[in-house]
């Protein structure tokens, strides 16, 4: 029975544990010197929101590690003797480890400018930045806030702040919001959306500097474009990046990340890491991939668990898909969906928007062949396992646009638009399609999900 | 004028509130020798000794408040019965609810300030309290704010989250369940001003039922006000509110009231067997059997509606047609209940206990629907030892007073909107059945979404931890669904969809 010892109590870790129980009885034990047990993280947002308790954040409850005889420990890792197989703990000392998972997550990109020292700056990402949060926003002394990075921490950040009726100030470096991400058309509705929440959004903007309000707070910041903006907190989501800082000196090769191969195996046979915190290299030479996604955290972690009991198994990211939702406005994007198209490729959009609602639909397929590439929905949802066996079987766009009702995963009785859409494409392409009705037939012929 | 609305809505609330609070407590009653007699031939109680002793005692005075009432009442029979079982007449002893006998007497005999004034009365305690809370319900629909609002979740105000101001709506249902359901003499104000309406739809003065009936179709109409503003993007949401709605007033509250005045029994014709259990009670099904065509057009559906259309309907669209969308206990926890959906407990120990009462109460159902229709059948007044009176008296008085009333909707602010629904409701036992084992309904779960945030178990009304399935990637069929759309709507990641399809998946 080997001791293995996973280091972080995200999902990554986690899920390690978990999916190592199924298939063994090794003794695990996972260290963290966050709030334990396992809380989800994507969820602090509405425990802000006061939608849930912060202990409702806990996916299981206390009974389950004890059960599943996992042995969760509350202590800081000071140093890694991967020679003698020992962690160093601040609290218990050594512990001796047969298998060493490193799953530390990521910390927060802090901006590095002049003043950034000063009280009420602030980024987000753990419960302890939460907890700061609320002290930092508390509502007698918080009325306006600045937050800077146009990613989606920062749509969350803006969306928090606005719940507790401050005025935001969103700062954005690029020249459209969510550059990697969306196209013009997209950015612009998104756009108009946040000012009807009357969020100030600017764009090609960074700061330059933050300046105090005489209390050691911060009081205004200074942009690029010499605009003083005063401001009582200062939200900083300009993203994350691997937390490897306790590594050092311990022999196990890092870049950006924990440098790992396709088996998650970092340099050292018997040390391996899942997660955010890694850097996934299948070739030396080349600059590796970290991917920094709740999904994929739990892949990783399903996956390593495998090998970790025997039964090596290579990491291939699953999905190429991500979900999510600006100020109550639904976003996804499945397979390929170019965010610029000024470039050349073979990548051509049909893109959709409704009239009256905040609703768009575009769809990149290839120029040549017709063959959907990827889709990308903005307050709309769709099947995700139909959708992306029809990117993997490479459906057409005539496919794609007539089955749509099969697609689409909207709450019953809603307007579905399918007509509306399929109007536009015979309107620019001069076709005479028509709309097909749904049939369980063919969605269960084309959802894993259902396939027996 | 539009901006102050919300105060004038309070105020107007609170006054009203006041008011209808104190009428309990001013009953005023000048009861005459004839009167009595009527009451008691009312109550069933043919004894000479008894009405002896009463009409002695009323004759010492003249005017009488609900409480001296009562106490003259028990007091009177107290005397009849010592004098009996004093005499070894154990047979002649009278078992009566006194304080049914004291709303009997109460109800003909009031001189209270209410009967006088009595549209008036009306007006000054429902009315005045029906319109200042459509005032204020009304008040984010015509003052549109420049700016739209990200609204803070039900734990940021205290009275969706326990505080001072729930404990307090808590206390004041219960006291006004207790009355209606234990001590109705005191309802007897309350009843006034509804005589007209009762006269109009079933020929005879409002009972304390028709109160309840009344307030609780009235609270459920302004509290859908609410209800349609939050989930103003919702389309399920919208119907299912509209329709609960609609059929409490047509079926519910109007449609049983005509029942009653076609000499039928008091039934919600849209509600199966094991909820209303009252319909099968002998003296109902006397009434069906004897009641010409009607009586056995609606005894051949009662039957029809409990065994074949319910399962059936449950087969193909979940148990929610009748929970979410048809029934009066659904109806009210989508609008006074949606505030407190989120205090239902998604622990596996409350799921466990969830079902141990529930499948209990289901038994017991059954044994008193054996028992009443052996005795029915046979004229033998006990079941395997078990006394048929008894069992339907213990039943009515726990399950339905105390449990479907009392616990079920007075502990809303506390324990959940959904209490009676889930750990009570016979009803929702028996199609529970139907929907974990042969139901094309189930919650379906778009793959590997979830993020595990919460939201979905913690809003659950009816506890389920939704999330334990979500993050395996596994559809939802659980008995106890009732098909709300609450987690879909909660959802941010757009992973839930209550779907009806051939199954696959478990």
């Amino acid at each position: 029975m080997a001791h293995i010892v996973i280091v972080g109590n995200g999902i990554a870790g986690v899920s390690t544990a978990r999916n190592i129980r199924k298939i063994s009885d090794d003794r695990i034990s996972i260290i963290s010197s966050e709030t334990s047990p396992f809380y989800a993280r994507t969820a602090l947002k509405h425990v802000y929101l006061k939608e849930v308790l912060f202990e409702h954040t806990h996916p299981y409850e206390d009974w389950f590690w004890k059960k599943n005889d996992i042995e969760l420990l509350q202590d800081h890792v000071i140093e890694i003797k991967p020679k003698s197989n020992t962690l160093l703990l601040a609290h218990l000392g050594a512990v001796q480890y047969d298998k060493l998972v490193l799953a530390t997550g990521s910390t927060s990109v802090k901006l590095n400018i002049p003043g950034s020292e000063f009280n009420r700056i602030q980024s987000l990402y753990s419960k302890n930045d939460l907890d700061l949060l609320e002290i930092n926003t508390a509502t007698n002394h918080c009325k306006n806030a600045v937050v800077v990075g146009g990613g989606l921490i920062g749509f969350q950040m803006v969306e928090m702040l606005l719940s507790r009726s401050i005025q935001v100030t969103f700062i954005v470096r690029e020249n459209k919001l969510l550059e990697y991400l969306l196209s013009e058309d997209e950015s612009n509705m998104l756009f108009k959306h946040l000012e009807k929440y009357g969020v100030d959004v600017k764009l090609n903007t960074e700061i330059k500097e933050f300046f105090d309000d005489g209390n050691g707070c911060v009081g205004s910041v200074l942009t690029n474009h010499d605009e003083l903006i005063p401001c009582d907190f200062v939200g900083v989501c300009i993203g994350v990046k691997p937390n490897i800082n306790f590594l050092k000196n311990s022999g196990i090769e890092s870049r950006r990340g924990i440098l790992v191969d396709d088996y998650l195996l970092t340099n050292i046979p018997n040390i391996y890491a899942a997660g955010a915190c890694v850097e996934i290299i299948s070739d030396r030479n080349n600059k590796g991939v970290i991917i920094a996604q709740w999904q994929s955290g739990k892949q990783m972690g399903s996956c390593l668990a495998q090998t970790l009991s025997g039964h090596p198994k290579v990491f291939v990211q699953g999905n190429t898909h991500l979900l999510t939702s600006f100020l109550k406005l639904t976003y996804q994007k499945y397979g390929t969906v170019s965010s610029d198209l000024s470039l050349p490729s073979q990548e051509e959009h049909f893109y959709w928007k409704c009239e009256n609602e905040e609703l768009s639909l575009r769809i990149a397929f290839d120029t040549q062949s017709n063959k959907i590439m990827g889709i990308s929905v903005i307050g709309l949802k769709l099947r995700s396992d139909l959708v992306l066996n029809w990117i993997k079987k490479k459906k057409t766009l005539k496919y794609a646009l007539t089955h749509l009702s099969d697609a689409l995963y909207l709450g019953e009785f809603a307007v579905t638009y399918t007509e509306e859409i399929i109007r536009a494409y015979n309107k620019m392409y001069n076709g005479s399609l028509k709309a097909k009705t749904f049939k369980w037939k063919r969605v269960l012929k084309l959802s894993n999900k259902y396939i027996d | 004028m539009k901006k102050n609305l919300k105060t004038y809505g309070f105020v107007l609330l609170l006054l009203g509130v006041l008011h209808f609070t104190s009428m309990p407590f001013t009953g005023n009653y000048t009861p005459t020798l004839n009167i009595i007699e009527n009451a008691i031939k009312e109550q069933g109680i043919q004894d000479s000794v008894f009405s002896q002793v009463l009409f002695t005692e009323f004759s010492k005075n003249s005017n009488y408040s609900t409480s001296s009432l009562t106490q003259l009442i028990r007091d009177a029979l107290q005397e009849t019965n010592r004098h009996y079982i004093s005499k070894q007449k154990w047979n002649r002893v009278i078992e009566v609810n006194p304080n049914y006998l004291a709303f009997s007497i109460g109800k003909k005999s009031t001189t209270s300030y209410v009967s006088k004034y009595s549209i008036f009365m009306g007006f000054l305690s429902y009315g005045i309290a029906i319109l200042g809370a459509i005032l204020i319900l009304i008040h984010p629909w015509i003052n549109l704010q420049t700016f739209e609002k990200i609204k803070a979740g039900s734990f940021a105000y205290a009275i969706s989250n326990k505080g001072w101001n729930a404990l307090a709506l808590t206390a004041y249902l219960l006291f006004f369940y207790s009355i209606v359901y234990l001590k109705p003499q005191y309802a007897i104000n309350w009843t006034i001003p509804l005589d007209s309406l009762s006269r109009l739809l079933n020929g005879s003065v409002a009972s304390h039922w028709f109160v309840l009936g009344f307030v609780f179709s009235s609270v459920m109409s302004v509290m859908s006000i609410r209800s349609f503003y939050k989930y103003k993007n919702n389309r399920y949401q919208k119907l299912r509110i509209g329709v609960a709605l609609v059929v409490q007033w047509i079926f519910a509250f109007i449609g049983s009231e005509l029942l009653l005045r076609l000499q039928m029994p008091h039934w919600d014709i849209k509600t199966p067997f094991p909820l209303e259990f009252n319909i099968i009670l002998e003296e109902n099904v006397n009434l069906l059997i004897q009641g010409g065509s009607l009586g056995n057009i609606l005894l051949v559906w009662g039957i029809l509606l409990t065994l074949i259309v319910t399962p059936l309907m449950v087969y193909f669209y979940g148990k929610r047609w009748i929970c979410s969308w048809l029934c009066g206990y659904g109806g009210l926890s989508a609008t006074l209940g949606d505030p407190f959906k989120h205090h239902s407990n998604y622990s596996l120990i409350s799921w466990k206990a969830e079902r141990w009462i529930l499948y209990s109460v289901l038994l017991f159902t059954i044994t008193s629907t054996a028992a009443t229709l052996y005795t029915y059948i046979t004229g033998i007044d006990s079941l395997l030892g078990l006394k048929t009176e008894t069992l339907q008296w213990s039943y009515g008085l726990f399950i339905g007073a105390f449990f479907s009333g009392i616990i079920g909707v007075g502990f809303y602010p506390v324990l959940g909107s959904r209490i009676w629904c889930r750990f009570g409701c016979p009803l929702g036992a028996y199609m529970g059945i139907v929907q974990r084992f042969a139901s094309r309904f189930r919650i379906s779960v778009n793959s590997v979404q979830c993020i595990s945030c919460g939201n979905c178990s913690v809003h659950c009304e009816m506890g389920i931890d939704v999330r334990s399935y979500a993050q395996r990637d596994q559809n939802i069929v659980r008995a106890s669904c009732v098909g709300c759309g609450i987690c879909e709507d909660v959802c941010p990641k757009g992973v839930l969809k209550l779907e009806m399809g051939p199954y696959a998946q478990q």
